[in-house]
This record gives structure tokens, sequence and C-alpha cells, in this order.
């Protein structure tokens, strides 16, 4: 489950300026907990249980989102008085904390809006989807075993083996509780190729694609070699963040 | 979900010279009658309505959201659904009438402070 990620702008503005704090990042990414301790209550913050963010000298903002079980870092900077002065020019911008989903559903775990509205919110759902399918699937080792199912109720998919051929299949749509039917979509066929590739590390033009016969809801996936265990999973989604690739497998359309 | 070879012609369709050449293609392409790539292209059409009409017809959340076991289920309920709801005089929403739902739902949401 990711629980710790930077928000879209602290992406887009804050990381590619960072040197120093760059390693720091990594360390705070490693550790998927939403829990924070340590440092004191950001004395800029217009939400509660906003805390600073330490790192060296850099200096910065993070907000645990308890609704979500998240822990967001909001700002940060190599520079520990600049850190905290830009923190507190977002805070007071009202671009200091992630876009999200003000209906956000607690009990269906569920965003309600429709994909594109709320990038913080879908950046969380797209890492939590192939995250968790990583946590489920990236444990099975072979053809000895049976078929495996990640299902939270929004997204499916299955992986199995035979001899030395994998097969995962992806059920093409997003489906949301009642409540949340606007969000409710079908993945293109560029989102279906990356929840692959982010899930077993390959190129899909070495895997073979096929739809089954009257299913539109399925795609079938053929490939060699396995998934990524899910600790492969989150150094490549911190390999990739770091580098300056933010872009998750789902995406709005 | 598997289909019976069609035993008489009970549908005669005009089309055009371009989906013919795609039928006569695709047939030749697949090794598949006609008839059974026009009986799949209609599942799957159906299927991909499914999200849109699945609020207006009434389904639930499993409707739409099949296992490979549980997809020949989903072409069956949309058509029942239809049937009922075209009985009872209503018909697929418009773009317009979807958008307008979003827009009735995005004020309804009541924001959080903060």
């Amino acid at each position: 489950m990711i629980a710790r990620w930077p928000t879209g702008r602290c992406v887009q503005d804050d990381l590619p300026e960072l040197r120093q704090t760059r390693a720091g990042l990594r360390g705070f990414l490693e550790q998927q907990h939403p829990a924070w301790s340590g440092t004191e209550p950001f004395d800029g913050a217009t939400r509660a249980d906003t805390f600073t963010f330490h790192n060296g000298n850099g200096r910065g903002a993070v907000w645990r989102d308890d609704r979500r079980g998240v822990l967001w870092l909001c700002s940060a900077s190599d520079r520990h008085d600049e850190g905290y002065d830009r923190a507190r020019a977002l805070a007071s911008d009202r671009r200091l904390y992630p876009q999200l989903d003000q209906a956000y559903d607690v009990d269906g775990r569920c965003a309600t809006v429709p994909w594109g509205e709320c990038p913080d919110e879908d950046l969380l759902e797209a890492l939590r989807f192939t995250g968790g399918s990583s946590e489920t699937l990236g444990h099975l080792a072979g053809a000895d075993q049976d078929p495996t199912e990640f299902d939270n109720g929004i997204g499916w998919i299955r992986l199995s083996a035979e001899a030395d051929v994998w097969t995962m299949a992806i059920r093409r749509n997003l489906v949301y509780p009642d409540a949340a039917s606007p969000r409710s979509r079908w993945l293109t066929n560029t989102e279906l190729e990356r929840v692959f590739v982010e899930l077993t590390g390959q190129n899909p033009d070495d895997a073979h694609f096929w739809a089954p016969p009257h299913n539109a809801f399925h795609i079938n996936i053929h490939f060699i070699g396995g998934p990524l265990s899910p600790g492969q999973w989150l150094t490549q989604r911190i390999d990739a963040l770091l580098a300056g690739h933010a872009e998750q497998a789902l995406r709005a359309p | 979900m598997p289909t019976k070879p069609a035993t008489k012609p009970i549908k005669s369709i005009r089309m055009s010279e371009e989906h013919q050449d795609a039928l006569r293609l695709l047939s030749a392409y697949e090794s598949k009658p006609e008839t059974a790539l026009v009986e799949e292209a209609l599942d799957l059409l159906v299927q991909s309505r499914a999200l849109a009409y699945r609020h207006a017809l009434g389904l639930p959340h499993e409707a739409v959201a099949p296992t490979p076991e549980t997809v020949h289920e989903v072409v069956p309920r949309i058509r029942e659904a239809m049937r009922t709801a075209l009985a009872g005089g209503a018909h697929a929403p418009s773009e317009d009438e979807a958008k307008s739902r979003l827009r009735e739902r995005a004020r309804a949401a009541e924001p959080i402070a903060g």
C-alpha cells in the first residue's frame, strides 16, 4: 500500500531543483508508512497534521492525510529558511496541499469525481492500483502455484503461469461503487500497456496482447519471465520519479 | 461467449462498401465466418456501452465488473434491463443528460474545511 508520496506540484516544481535533498527523498519514500514523528508542526499550516520536513539543511512540509492513510510531501527545498518561506507562500496561495476529491468516500475507499479533476487523487489511486497488484501478484513464483488475483473493488488483474509462459489478464474498466459512478471509465490501450510494464518491468513489444472473443472487459497478455516483486516495483517507481518521469500507469484520459 | 451457427438468415442488413470490405477482410484474416464476427461485434458493442448505461438501467456495480468466468452474464443482463427500460418508455440518456447528471452530483458534493 502506497502511504507516502510527493504531491504533483512538489514533483513538478520542487523536485527538479533538489540536489542534496534528493537522496533524502529516496529514503523518505522507501519507508512506506504514513506515520511521522520527530519534527514540529509547520507554523504556516492551514490544516491539522501538517509538519516540517527535514533533510540535512533542506526543509519543507508534510501533511498526514488520515482519510486516505497517506503522508504527502507537500514541499521540499535544499535550503533551510528558503524551504520554510516557500512552504508558507504555497500555503498562503492555497497550493501547498494535494489536489484531492473533497467528497472522497472513506467507507468505499474511493474518490468520486471524474478522472482528471483532482490530479493528486488520480496519482494516489494509480500508485495504489499497480502497487496493490504487485503486492498480490508479485509473490506468484511459477506454474506450480494457483493463479492469483488482485481486486480492489475498482480494478481487477489476474496472473497465472503455465510452464514458462505467464498470462496476465487485466480488466479494461475501472468501476466504482454506485455513489462514484462518474469516475467509472475504460482504460486506454496505453494505460493497459503501462500497467503491464509497471508490474513486469518488460517491454510490451516482447509480450503478446490478445483480446478474448465476446469479451470487451478483459485483455490477456502472454509473456516470459514473471512479475516484479513488490520491492522491485517500489524501487522502480521511486527511480522513475527521481529521474523526472512522474507519470503513472493510470492517468486522466 | 460461444456462438451457435445461424441456421437461417433472420435479418438482411445493408452495409457500406467500406464495412463490407472490412467484414470480408476480417473473416479471411481470422478464418471465421462473417456471421460469427457480426455476433461477436454485437456483444462487444453492448459491453462497451455498459459503463454508460449502468446507472440509467439500474444495474449494480457487479454487473459491469465481471471476471472472465462471469463476462457471459453481462450482455443478457443489459439486454433484459434495456427491454424493461423500453417497456417503461425510457431511452438511453443523451450526452447532455449525462453531463447534467454530473453537474448535479458536483453541486450536491459538500466541501470540507481546509
